[in-house]
Parts: structure tokens; C-alpha cells; sequence
């Protein structure tokens, strides 16, 4: 859906006399495949705003080529911005305007043939759950409402490709876990969402791929589980029994898995490098050996400790 | 798609003729007609003169206030629509849809001013009233209302080009620029040098108050000018030039909105030397002020001086439109981008000046044999010093640093300041055998070179010539430099 092809893009420090550059995106090379709800992670100045602001063709990069949807940005801006639907980081709406008028200019500017525009709007306000603001002023509304309109502007025209920036920011906790819905909604419907956010453990659970970038350089990018287990992270397995009597410690020291620490009696977590299917294998054994096992649960690294950890260079 | 069905024209529509703001505008409006239209019907001097005469000034004075509301309101609409956009970074929503460039231009032109042309029509009434009291010819009128229109759509036109182009913050700039161009407009230099009349907006209440379309018994002389030497009536030449500034900048508009702003560019060079040479050829045509070859030149330069300092600041490429292009160039090439904007230049000062010339020779026919080469000597001299200053300004705009391009031309200001203050102490401009000497240093000097000047101290002017090209040689080799390290920089992730 989206590649970027060795993506430089440098500016000069405003006021700065120093020799070097800032360096927004360094050679970035990402694909993103349809489907995905890909996450962008990075601390401010990263170059994240930047990445996809070049995405959606309102910034030239210096160098490297962009495609969404096989279509070059740079060459054809307009025929690749039909495919997306752009959130901007901080609430930019119309004040003067009713909440469908707002809906309504830009499903006009995307030119949607007139039979279908009303409805279009209609289901663009009523898939965000404006519809009973639908007469109200825009400059009446809550941010988290205005947030949802911007999702609404966004998606009125049925692109594939959401590109969201920090469309979490400023939202109280329900509105968040709203917006998560509201993403997982538009994911199933089978769009491609390409999002960046500060608050990590919403990624984590949203996306199916991040990529980690810091000053301009691309970290890690994959799988979620993957990023974390080629960075090393641990990952832990905890145990709990429905009654003590069974010597989990001694059992798991037999079968090569050294290091569990008892939490009570009738629970322990222990580091586990093995597959999935090896876990399968070994909880299988276990409840063989007559062990009344009744919650298992895996732990691992979360994004933000990775994150933290990358970013201190701890782990490279 | 046409202009009603337009998005951005709907928007404005929707936000600026809410019911509330129509009653008001259209109560506003009414109450101002009926006032000024009593006091001018019913004062002592009023009944005095025929009713066909207060007809007249109430005519008048009706189109100097909807030239106002449309020039100055529109303007100032126009100078807030993207500036607004901008600060609140709805701007970039809209630079991502699918609207056209031509079609959000259009859009924004004719819908930020909504308003102010609601307000204009509520004064339509009294005008009416106006030109049935005048017996005013109703061609006339419509002529005025046309000329109202397109010359208000220029000014906007140039108040929205501004407020695309200039950064946030520099609004009040904006407004002077705007206040000065459109007083230059507003000025009536007819018969002095050009033989035209006014061009702007205000010129309106001349048409409407006139009466009649025969140039032969136009009562006001300002309704003829002369092109070539051809009479041409004033609303032929108004409406024509301002519909050229009005593409002009409706181009420059549209080429831009879409555009990553650390990437505008006014004009192609194609655009630019072609926009020039027709304003050149405009001018010429309104010249009247043949009195001799040195002073009808220097006119010329001087006007040309202004024109190439606008456009060539729109060829300068800043420090992120260079990076770019050395990221996209394959070739070895650091030497001909060096030389930017030079050859552009060059290319559009010789055609200007090659017409210039062509034109002094036609006019002063026969001129004294020496009198050419002296002409060409000027006009050399003077593509030598635009080419060196956008050079400089060139080599400065690649500087790191808030604002390059601003401080090379605070720089060449002070410079220039400074030193016709010395050589005018000096008399360097009065006394012929100093004349070659201040052609060191300022660029006025050339305009007084002639046979006398040159025979006094040849040697001098040669140097002149001589120090531009190093100066044009040193400016480019700096710049040279600064595209090297940026170059290096780029090479060194």
C-alpha cells in the first residue's frame, strides 16, 4: 500500500549556525503492506510528522521516492491523495460550520458524485457517532468530538489508506478507548492504517506492525512480536495452579528451564525461549504430569520498555 | 465544475452569508444608502443645481464606496483566506483533496470576498436611483460595473497571491504592499510620462459618471489614451490591462497553492522573461515623454529595475529547493547550478532591452550615429548589475541562517544608501568628469553615460564593466561553494 524508497528529508535549524543539518527522515526505506494497522513510533522530533506529511504529498522529500498505491507522490500527488485519508496532529476543523456542512464541503472536494454524497455524509457522521451533532456548530464541540470529525473528513470518501498523526493526543481516557474502537471498526472494513501516537501500550494493542525511529533513522521496523523478540526481549510465562501440591519449580528445572521464580505457592513465571508450538508442547506435558493447571499466561516486553531501551542504547 | 458548485465557493457561501450577517450587512447598507442619498438630494447646494447634476455626484460617490468596499474589503478577505488556513493547518486538508489548483484558486478568489460583494450589491439600489436622477446612459453603467469587477478581482487576486506567498506574521506587510500598489494604481499619471489614465477599481465612477462612449466628445479627457500613438479609449485599455494582471497572478496562484511551500515558484524563467517583456511592451506603448533618448531610457531602466527585482527574487532558489535539485541531478553539474539565476536573467534583461532600444531608435529617428552604442553600452551596464545582485542575493539566500535572504537585501540597501550619499557629496553625479567614477559603485550612474561621459575617462567605465563581471565571477564561485558543502552533506548520511 505505502513504500518509501530511501526517504531523506533534511531541513536547516531556524536560527541555527551550527554546521549540522536537521535530519527529519535519514535514507527511511518502510513497505507497508494492505491491511495493516501499522504504528510509527518515536519521541518528538523523530521525524515522524514529517514521514507522513511526505506520504500524503504536502511535503517534497529531498531525495527517495514514495508510492501509495503503486503511485508515485511526488509524480502524481492528486491521483495518490484519492487513496487517503489524512488526520493532521492537532484539532484543525472549520468553527464556522455545522457539523454535516464540515462532512459535507470535503466530501465535495473529493468529488463525490452528487447521488452519493448525502449519503456518504451521512454514514461518514454516523460511523464516528456525531449523529445527533449532526446540526450542531463545530466550534461547539468537545475536542474529542472534534477529533471524531476529523475522522470523519478523513474516511467520507472510503479511502483505503488512514493516515492518522497522534489522533489520540489531547483525548480523555474515553475518548480514547472510543477512538480505539473506532480504528479497529475501520480496520475490519479493510482499511490500512498508518498511525503514529505517544501513548504506546494503544499501539501495541491496535497494531499489527510498528516501526521505531529516532532522529531520523529507522530503529526497528515488523511484526510487533517480532520487533520485540530481534531486540532481545524476554519473554516469561506465568503458571498458576488451581491448588498447591505440585512441584512446578522442580518439574521445570527437569525439563531444561532453569530460573522460575515461585510468586506463591501455586504459582510460578519462568523465562521462555521457545517457539509457540514448543509452549504448546510443554503445557501439554505439564497437565500430563498431573499438574492442575488453570491460567497461563505470557508476558513479555512491552513496547515502551523496548522503546526506552532502544532509545538509551541498550539494545541496537 | 462551475463556480456555484464549487466546494471552497460553498463553504464561504455557507459561513459568510449565514442569515444573521445578510440582515445585518443588508440593514448596514440601507441605512448608509438612504442617508447619503438624502443629504445629497436634499442639501442647499442640491436644489440649487439640476437634479441631473446631484444625480451625477451621487453616482460617483456610490461607485467610489462600492470600488472601496470591493478593493479594500475584498483584499483584505482575500490577504486573511490562506494566511487563516495556514494557522490553523486546515490548509494542508485542503491541499490534499482532490480540488485543482485552478479550482480551489477559484474558490478562495471568489469566496473569501462573499460578503463584500453582498454588501456592494445592497448599494446597487441607490446607484440605480443615482443613474435614473443622472439620465446616465445604462452601456455606461454596465461598463462601470464591469470595470468595478475586473479590477477588484485583480487586487485580489494580488492580496491572495500574498498571502500565499509571505509567512505568517508578515500580514501587516502584506496590507502596506498591498496599500502602496493599489495607491500607485489609484494615482492618474496621464499626459506626464505614460498616457494612460488610472487603472484601478476607483476609475469605475469616472465611466458611470460619464457621458458618452464617442472618444471625440468624451468630456473628460481621461477617458482616451494614447497607445502607439493610436487614441484608444480608456475601458478597452483598462479592462485589457487589468484582465493580463489578472492572469498574471491568478497563474502565479495556481501554479503555487498545491506546492510544498519550502518549494514555490512564482513563475517558470519561461514565464517570467515572457511577463516581463509584455509589461515592457505595454509601457512602451504608453510612453509619451520622447523629449531624448538618455531620459526616455533611463525611465525605462529604472521601471525595468523594479520589475527585475521582483521577479528575480521569485527565481532564487532557497537552501531546500537547492538540495533538492543536487539530490535529483546525476551529473557532475555544481558549476551551471552556480550560475543560477544568471542565465535567466541575462536572457530576459537583453530581450527587454533588445526591445527598449529597438523602440528609442523608431522614436528618435534619425538619431545621431554614436547614440546607438551608447544606448546598448546602458543597457549592457544595466543587465551587468541586475545579473550581479541577484547573484549576491543568490549566494546569501544559500546561507544558513532565520532569514538570508531578507539581511542580502537589508545589505545591498544599506550599501546602496550609503554610497549615494558619499558620491552625491562628492558631485559624482553632477560633474562630468566624475560621472565613470560613481559607475564603479551604483547603478544610476550608468543612465548618464553618453559621448561626453565616455570620452572624459573611458578607462574608468571599462573598469565598471570589468568589476561587475568579477563581481558576477565571485558571487557565483561563493555559491559554488555553499552548493559544494551542501553537496558534501548530502553525500555523508
Amino acid at each position: 500500500m505505502i513504500r518509501l524508497t530511501d526517504v531523506t528529508k533534511e531541513y536547516d535549524q531556524a536560527g541555527s549556525s551550527s554546521p549540522n543539518l536537521l535530519v527529519a527522515t535519514n535514507h527511511l526505506s518502510l513497505h507497508i503492506p494492505k491491511g495493516e494497522i501499522f504504528g510509527l513510533i518515536g519521541p518528538n522530533g523523530a521525524g515522524k510528522t514529517t514521514t507522513l506529511k511526505m506520504v500524503c504529498g504536502l511535503l517534497a522529500p529531498t531525495a527517495g521516492k514514495i508510492t501509495v498505491n503503486d503511485i508515485d507522490v511526488q509524480q502524481h500527488p492528486t491521483g495518490a491523495q484519492q487513496y487517503i485519508g489524512y488526520l493532521a496532529d492537532f484539532f484543525s476543523v472549520y468553527g464556522n460550520l455545522k457539523v454535516w456542512e464540515y462532512v459535507d464541503h470535503f466530501a465535495r472536494c473529493y468529488k463525490i458524485q452528487s447521488d452519493l454524497l448525502h449519503p456518504r455524509v451521512r454514514h461518514a457522521i454516523s460511523q464516528v457517532g456525531l449523529d445527533s451533532k449532526t446540526n450542531a456548530m463545530v466550534d461547539g464541540l468537545s475536542r474529542g468530538m472534534k477529533q471524531r470529525l476529523g475522522i470523519a473528513r478523513a474516511i467520507v470518501h472510503d479511502p483505503p489508506l488512514l493516515i492518522l498523526d497522534e489522533p489520540a493526543s489531547g483525548l480523555d481516557p474515553k475518548a480514547r478507548v472510543e477512538l480505539k474502537d473506532l480504528l479497529r471498526q475501520l480496520h475490519r472494513e479493510g482499511k490500512t492504517i498508518f498511525i503514529t501516537s505517544h501513548v504506546l501500550s494503544d499501539l501495541q494493542e491496535m497494531c499489527t506492525s510498528v516501526a521505531i525511529m529516532e532522529k531520523g533513522n529507522l530503529l526497528r521496523v515488523g511484526k510487533i512480536a517480532d520487533v520485540l523478540r530481534s531486540a532481545g526481549a524476554a519473554r516469561s510465562i506465568h503458571i498458576r495452579l488451581a491448588s498447591p501440591g505440585f512441584d512446578l519449580r522442580t518439574w521445570l528445572h527437569s525439563h531444561d528451564l532453569p530460573g522460575a521464580a515461585a510468586l506463591d505457592p501455586a504459582s510460578v513465571e519462568f523465562p521462555f525461549s521457545g517457539s509457540d508450538a514448543d509452549l504448546a508442547s510443554l503445557i501439554r506435558e505439564l497437565v500430563q504430569a498431573g499438574a492442575p493447571v488453570c491460567y497461563v499466561t505470557e508476558k513479555s516486553d512491552s513496547l515502551e520498555s523496548l522503546f526506552s531501551k532502544l532509545s538509551s542504547g541498550e539494545v541496537m | 465544475m462551475n463556480l456555484f458548485s464549487n466546494p471552497e465557493f460553498l463553504r464561504y457561501a455557507r459561513t459568510q452569508l449565514r442569515p444573521n450577517k445578510v440582515l445585518i450587512a443588508a440593514i448596514t447598507s440601507a441605512v448608509i444608502s438612504i442617508s447619503i442619498g438624502f443629504v445629497l438630494t436634499h442639501s442647499e447646494r442640491a436644489i440649487k443645481v439640476p437634479v441631473a447634476q446631484t444625480g451625477l455626484e451621487l453616482l460617483f460617490m456610490v461607485f467610489y464606496i462600492q470600488a472601496f468596499v470591493l478593493a479594500v474589503g475584498g483584499g483584505i478577505a482575500c490577504l486573511n483566506s490562506i494566511y487563516s488556513e495556514k494557522d490553523h493547518n486546515t490548509f494542508d486538508y485542503q491541499r490534499i483533496t482532490r480540488l485543482s489548483s485552478l479550482e480551489l484558486t477559484l474558490g478562495k478568489l471568489f469566496g473569501a470576498p462573499l460578503l463584500m460583494y453582498f454588501i456592494c450589491l445592497c448599494f446597487v439600489p441607490l446607484a440605480f436611483y443615482a443613474a435614473v436622477l443622472a439620465r446616465a446612459r445604462v452601456s455606461l453603467i454596465l461598463a462601470a460595473y464591469l470595470v468595478l469587477i475586473v479590477s477588484s478581482l485583480t487586487f485580489q487576486a494580488l492580496t491572495l497571491l500574498l498571502s500565499l506567498l509571505t509567512i505568517k506574521g508578515s500580514q501587516v506587510t502584506g496590507v502596506i504592499v498591498c496599500l502602496v500598489l493599489f495607491s500607485f494604481f489609484s494615482i492618474d499619471p496621464h499626459g506626464t510620462i505614460l498616457n494612460v489614465s488610472s487603472l484601478g477599481p476607483f476609475e469605475s465612477a469616472v465611466f458611470a459618471t460619464a457621458r458618452s462612449w464617442l472618444i471625440p466628445y468624451a468630456t473628460d479627457k481621461s477617458l482616451v489614451d494614447s497607445f502607439f500613438g493610436f487614441r484608444v479609449h480608456h475601458f478597452l485599455v483598462l479592462v485589457v490591462v487589468d484582465l493580463f494582471f489578472f492572469f498574471s497572478l491568478l497563474l502565479a496562484v495556481v501554479r503555487n497553492i498545491k506546492r510544498d511551500p519550502q518549494r514555490y515558484e512564482v513563475y517558470s524563467p519561461t514565464q517570467s522573461i515572457l511577463f516581463s517583456l509584455i509589461l515592457n511592451f505595454l509601457l512602451i506603448g504608453f510612453f509619451v515623454d520622447w523629449t531624448s533618448i538618455i531620459d526616455s531610457q533611463s525611465f525605462f531602466l529604472t521601471m525595468d529595475f523594479f520589475l527585475f527585482a521582483l521577479l528575480g527574487i521569485t527565481l532564487l532558489h532557497n537552501r531546500e529547493r537547492a538540495r533538492s535539485l543536487l539530490m535529483d541531478s546525476r551529473k557532475e553539474r555544481l558549476w551551471i547550478d552556480a550560475l543560477w539565476p544568471a542565465p535567466i536573467l541575462f536572457a530576459g534583461a537583453f530581450l527587454v532591452n533588445v526591445l527598449i532600444v529597438a523602440k528609442l531608435f523608431h522614436a528618435f529617428s534619425p538619431a545621431p550615429r554614436v547614440a546607438l552604442p551608447f544606448a546598448l553600452l546602458r543597457s549592457l551596464a544595466f543587465i551587468f548589475w541586475v545579473v550581479c545582485n541577484f547573484q549576491f542575493l543568490q549566494c546569501m539566500n544559500l546561507r544558513r541562517g532565520k532569514h538570508p535572504l531578507l539581511l542580502g537585501v537589508l545589505y545591498l540597501f544599506v550599501y546602496y544608501a550609503c554610497i549615494t550619499f558619499v558620491l552625491s557629496s562628492m558631485h559624482c553625479f553632477e560633474i562630468p568628469q566624475k560621472i565613470p567614477i560613481g559607475s564603479l559603485f551604483v547603478p544610476s550612474a550608468i543612465y548618464l553615460l553618453d559621448g561626453p561621459a565616455w570620452h572624459f575617462n573611458p578607462s574608468v567605465w571599462i573598469a565598471g564593466f570589468v568589476i561587475q563581471l568579477v563581481l558576477i565571477a565571485l558571487f557565483s564561485y561563493l555559491q559554488f561553494r555553499q552548493l559544494h558543502s551542501l553537496k558534501s552533506q548530502l553525500q555523508s548520511p
